[in-house]
């Protein structure tokens, strides 16, 4: 089942130039001047259900501004996009029932309260029975492991146990799509293996439908084998996270072991030296030629060891934002 | 010297990023001054002597109950009780080389002056506009008296305003107390009405604290209420309530810097 | 290629299956149940309800000497005022026409309307804290009105505190009063008390609507405070000219002086009607004015 279908969304913020003084504010008043900013520009895909997808991309590569029209935050300037069958800025509750966006820089629960006391609103709000709303916290508390503290003051919290903690807020309604941005933003290393596992159980226990924004690309690795790589508004790559490779890196990485120590000039012909330390080097070669390159090298050199690497998922995007600039 | 002029120039510029809300705060003053005016024009219609005022010592009263209350129940102090609850901002202050409380002095003084222009502004125009009629001083000396009276109820209101902010020391909950003796005060200084209008019980009360001797006083002299005996009596015992005060606001200082650094440091 | 098609997943199935095994699971309802409308407003009493103990627990731990301070505060304005109303007209008799009761009952409505507008709208003090904390971006993806969520959002239980003497005082006053004091009269007083609450949420909901639109903490509310006073006495004591602006342009006579005169019965039917059409001209813009901000927010925030 389709569950987010987008197509040629634009959104296009008009946002009114200030100017200092006041009579410029005066004059402004009356006539206001607009910049205009392309945030998303003619984007379309589409999400089936159960799915996690990652959305890549550099700040202001419009993102969030995806995300908050999906959510219903924003009116789209043109396009269709439909969610769970929704039209999402319409804000209709029986959608908003089945969404949830969190925003990891931004908090909902109360600072002086018990986490716990953010749950019972939502409860309310989104008309969650009693038994269900026991059973979730059970479950989310428990998977978690953040059972005993939600009875804490939630300024008292770790910040990745206030995250850990705005997730159970969130998940009150057991919502069918969630819209994460930057979820692990700020966590240490331990939180964010935790957040890690934690989305990918909850994604395949309630075969949730989930798009998580990151610019770590440590969260996308974990966790989406599908990505949307976004850059100035447009979408430049979408489909598998393997694949990612084979489509934007021309070259492999050859590293070689030698049984004794050889001259650096020897190795010139085969491909770029990325290091070299005598009895160890790699070298990137063209992917079409790493066949023929690595039966050259044993041929000819004294090597103990020999493995061909793709180069690091990380350092190929960067190479692509760096040429879509 | 001249680092106080520094300290009143980085003040008026930051009143001038401001000036919009602060022009927003002085307009409200008037709307208490339309009010007020209204209701003793509306009292005096059919009388000629009410509480010992006649119309134009009403009018007058009220006029520069509003005015002096922008110079002397106008303060920077009541900042020190936040700047408290930022321990670091605090602390950076006392190690700089310059006295804290004439610190806050000039923050004050550049308060009230930018208020002497908009009191020009939206006071004083209007009044000379719609011919509102004034009681004149009845001489100089009635004039000087009453400038003193006003210059030690300022003092006297700086130290109080501290006195309040070093609940700070203490509780992060300081605006509500702030609040609740902000309007004490306002009141039992007559900056609503002169305190004369309140049976004489109330009034005699009211006049054993300092209060009174912040407008209620002042203006007395200035409408020649008082005799210069009588006047200069007020002015001594407000400047022995302005010696209180300050010893007060002093020993309670000390107290909370003391409380202060043992479980700041 | 394509976007969205290299990579599809279909993976229901199995998992189907798991998730009805799972505990506290059950498939999100789709449709309300019968009766709709009872339904909501109990949902909307409980969610008030519950932000208001929140509000309060939140107090009670953060902030109790200071609630008490404020609350003291209010409680000496009101009795130096309703001392100096006491003495003036002790000593004048009547004030725009008005007995020392007569006036009182002006006094204690501008009371009455003042503290319970402020307990149901607080919120409006808040709103630029609200939206730098990004909280209006939750609310607008919670299935609950968002003007009511934010109106919502500061309820001060401690408020009551000083609406039970007001109500008691008010109470004496109008049992003191020279004239009786008919049925209809009364009835009309509570509904234009009403009418009073509906132009006190209306002027709150156009002063939330322009921060919004603005984005800044703005000083405006403050100005509606300030001229709210302004209905402590009869509006009769004012100029023709500060009358009209009272009740055609900033209604605060609609809101204080009127309901207290339908009281005392010398009102005539036609500024009744005048009353209740501002009030609802209010209201009208209010909503109109509020949708157009929140139209405005969903397209220009960032």
């Amino acid at each position: 089942m389709t569950v987010i279908k987008v197509q040629n969304l634009t959104k296009i913020y008009k946002v009114p130039q200030k100017n200092p003084g006041i009579g410029q504010t005066l004059k402004s008043f009356f006539h206001r001047k607009y910049k205009e900013t392309k945030a998303v520009d003619n984007i379309s895909f589409k999400i089936e259900e159960g799915e996690l997808v990652g959305f890549i991309g550099p700040n202001g590569a419009g993102k969030t501004t995806t995300l908050k029209v999906l959510s219903g935050l924003l009116y789209p300037t043109s396009g269709e996009i439909s969610v769970l069958g929704f039209i999402p800025w319409q804000r209709k509750s029986n959608f908003q029932k089945q969404i949830v966006f969190v925003a990891g820089q931004k908090n909902q629960l109360w600072w002086d309260l018990p986490a716990y006391e953010t749950f019972l609103l939502n409860k309310e709000i989104y008309e969650v029975s009693d038994k269900d709303f026991r059973q979730r916290i059970d479950y989310l508390s428990q998977i978690l492991d953040i059972g005993d503290l939600l009875k804490t003051q939630v300024k008292k919290l770790s910040l990745g146990q206030r995250m850990k903690a705005e997730l159970v807020a969130a998940l009150i309604h057991q919502p069918k799509v969630l819209f994460l941005d930057e979820p692990t933003i700020g966590l240490d290393i331990i939180a964010q293996k935790n957040m890690h596992d934690f989305i990918k159980d909850y994604n395949q226990k309630f075969n949730a439908t989930i798009i998580l924004t990151s610019h770590y690309m440590d969260d996308v690795e974990k966790l989406c084998e599908r990505v949307i790589i976004i850059n100035s508004g447009k979408i430049i790559y979408d489909g598998k996270l393997s694949k990612i490779v084979t489509k934007f890196a021309k070259n492999k990485i050859i590293s070689l072991d030698f049984t004794k120590e050889i001259d650096k000039e020897n190795l010139k012909e085969y491909g770029t030296i990325i290091n070299f330390d005598l009895s160890n080097a790699k070298i990137e070669v063209e992917r079409n030629r790493v066949a023929d390159v690595t039966g050259q090298l044993l041929k000819r050199l004294p090597i103990n060891d020999l493995s061909i690497e793709e180069p690091p998922i990380e350092e190929i995007i960067r190479l692509i934002f760096a040429k879509n600039k | 010297m001249r680092k106080y002029l520094a300290v009143a120039r980085i003040t008026f510029a930051n009143v001038l990023v401001y000036r919009w809300e602060y022009l927003i705060s002085q307009f409200r003053a008037i709307l208490l001054l339309i009010t007020l005016y209204f209701l003793w024009t509306q009292v005096f219609k059919t009388r000629i002597i009410l509480f010992n005022f006649d119309r134009e010592q009403i009018i007058t009263y009220v006029f520069l109950a509003t005015i002096l209350r922008q110079f002397v129940i106008i303060s920077a102090t009541d900042q020190i009780a936040q700047e408290l609850q930022s321990w670091g901002k605090f602390f950076s202050y006392l190690l700089k080389p310059i006295g804290y409380f004439s610190y806050w002095f000039t923050v004050d003084l550049v308060y009230k002056l930018t208020s002497l222009v908009s009191i020009i502004l939206i006071i004083i125009i209007p009044t000379i506009f719609f011919q509102i009629p004034f009681v004149q001083p009845a001489g100089i000396l009635t004039f000087l008296l009453f400038l003193l009276a006003t210059f030690i109820a300022i003092l006297i209101y700086f130290y109080m305003g501290i006195l309040v902010s070093t609940t700070g020391f203490w509780t992060p909950q300081v605006w509500g107390l702030q609040f609740m003796m902000l309007l004490i005060l306002e009141f039992s200084a007559g900056a609503y009405f002169p305190l004369d209008v309140l049976p004489a019980t109330i009034q005699s009360v009211i006049k054993l604290t300092p209060f009174p001797y912040l407008l209620y006083y002042p203006i007395s002299i200035f409408l020649g209420k008082l005799s210069y005996i009588e006047s200069i009596r007020v002015i001594l015992i407000s400047t022995l309530w302005l010696f209180a005060v300050f010893s007060v606001t002093k020993f309670v200082w000390n107290k909370g810097l003391k409380a202060y650094e043992a479980w700041g440091g | 290629m394509k976007p969205g098609e290299a990579n599809i997943n279909f993976k229901f199935q199995p998992v189907l299956d798991k998730v009805e095994t799972r505990p506290g699971i059950s498939n999100v309802k789709l449709h309300l149940p019968a009766g709709r409308q009872e339904f909501q407003i109990m949902k909307y009493l409980r969610v008030w309800t519950r932000l208001a103990k929140m509000r309060f627990r939140e107090y009670y731990i953060e902030s109790r000497l200071h609630s008490i301070f404020l609350i003291s505060g209010k409680l000496i304005r009101f009795s130096f005022f309703f001392i100096f109303i006491i003495a003036l007209l002790t000593k004048t008799q009547t004030l725009a026409g008005f007995s020392l009761y007569q006036t009182l009952l002006f006094f204690m409505t501008f009371n009455l309307i003042d503290i319970v507008s402020q307990f149901f709208l607080r919120s409006a003090y808040a709103i630029g804290w609200m939206i730098n904390k990004g909280e209006i971006d939750y609310i607008l993806t919670q299935p609950v009105n968002t003007l009511f969520r934010i109106v919502s959002d500061i309820i001060d239980l401690l408020d009551l505190a000083t609406l039970v003497p007001v109500v008691i005082v008010l109470g004496i006053i109008v049992a003191r009063l020279e004239t009786s004091i008919t049925f209809y009269n009364f009835i009309f007083y509570l509904l234009l008390c009403f009418n009073a609450l509906l132009i006190a949420f209306s002027i709150h909901v156009v002063i939330i609507a322009l921060s919004i639109l603005t984005q800044e903490i703005s000083s405006e509310i403050w100005v509606y405070r300030d001229l709210m006073t302004m209905g402590r006495f009869p509006v009769d004591i004012y100029s023709s000219l500060v009358q009209f602006v009272l009740t055609f342009i900033i209604p605060i006579a609609v809101m204080v002086s009127i309901p207290a005169k339908v009281l005392l019965g010398i009102l005539s039917w036609q500024w009744i009607l005048i009353s209740f059409a501002i009030g609802l001209t209010f209201f009208g813009i209010g909503i109109k004015f509020w949708h157009f901000a929140l139209r405005r927010y969903s397209s220009i925030s960032t």
